[in-house]
């Protein structure tokens, strides 16, 4: 999966975080998935299974982040169904995909996140972090893409 | 009095939407039957009346020998009768998918009725209760072009969630460095 390369080659360089969202074709839904089965979860607690289930599937190993029932960061961010964000480290946003599934362009993201945090990087960061920063160890299995 | 105004304004921004759904069908040939298949609930290899997602009107223009199915051939053909480029008079380039995704607020896959009015509301710029075909081009551009996601170089937004397995919150908006944020779902 091309999210999941991309999360090992800059995980050293810059935190992921898939944010789960609510299921865009969920089976009770408009226009349900056809590669798998979920109705739309109405409870945080299932939200949060079939996050979790998902992610186990999938084998990716992006930490994630379960957005609230009112869908509060994908709305702050109009990021529905799904989207692609790079932050700077001063809280700013360094680049704004378009909206999914149009707009959902991984390797877009890919140039920009190599101009933000270029190889070189690599070295300064292992050298002075010692290469022991918590949040570039990878976590439990997560989500597709 | 007031049903009557709001039927009136459901079935206009349905004839509207509509041509937005079947303009970029013929417009695009080749993507046509790629998106139209996605309606083939049966998988059948043709769409039914059932399945097809426009109005009747769009259904029998494609359905070349009315037999009551669209197949992969009357998809393309219809193009081949109304010559490359041919599309409706309404709508962005980006077709009434993207459209009916942009109107969709909550992400659900469905327009609702409160969607539904509040973009009539805002696309109703002399506020008579009638969207020309003007009014419907600039609305639909203008929602096209504001996003409104929090632009480049501007403060994200002071959200958190929570990660798997913990009830700690993260906070999104005080990275600790360089954050890529990936939305989505398994759908």
């Amino acid at each position: 999966m091309r999210l999941q390369e991309v999360y090992d080659s800059y995980k050293d360089r810059a935190d992921f975080y898939w944010i789960y969202v609510r299921e865009a074709h969920p089976s009770d839904g408009f226009r349900p998935a056809r590669h798998v089965s979920i109705e739309q979860p109405t409870t945080f607690g299932r939200r949060t299974q079939v996050a979790s289930t998902c992610s186990a599937e999938l084998k990716l190993t992006i930490p994630v982040l379960v957005d609230d029932m009112e869908d509060t960061v994908a709305k702050a961010y109009n990021a529905l169904p799904d989207r692609l964000f790079i932050l700077n480290s001063d809280g700013t946003i360094a680049y704004r995909g378009d909206r999914g599934p149009r707009g959902f362009k991984v390797d877009e993201m890919e140039q920009a996140l190599a101009k933000l945090v270029p190889a070189s990087s690599v070295a300064q960061s292992s050298a002075s972090k010692g290469n022991k920063n918590p949040r570039s160890t990878p976590r439990p299995p997560k989500l597709r893409r | 009095m007031v049903l009557a105004r709001a039927l009136v304004r459901a079935l206009v921004l349905l004839a509207l939407l509509c041509l937005n759904l079947v303009s970029p069908l013929l417009a695009q040939p080749q993507d046509s039957w790629e998106r139209l298949r996605g309606f083939d609930a049966n998988q059948d290899g043709k769409i039914s009346r059932d399945e097809f997602p426009g109005q009747p009107r769009g259904f029998q223009r494609m359905d070349a020998n009315a037999d009551g199915f669209i197949t992969r051939e009357e998809a393309g053909a219809l193009r081949g009768r109304l010559g490359p480029g041919t599309g409706g008079n309404f709508g962005p380039p980006a077709g009434g998918m993207g459209l009916l995704m942009q109107l969709d607020a909550n992400g659900d896959g469905k327009i609702s009725q409160k969607e539904w009015s509040e973009f009539f509301e805002r696309a109703d710029e002399n506020g008579d209760e009638i969207l020309q075909p003007e009014e419907w081009q600039a609305a639909t551009n203008h929602e096209r072009l504001n996003d409104p996601a929090p632009a480049v170089g501007v403060k994200a937004p002071q959200v958190k969630a929570k990660p798997l397995g913990s009830r700690r919150e993260t906070d999104l908006s005080t990275p600790e460095r360089t954050t890529v944020l990936i939305f989505g779902s398994h759908t």
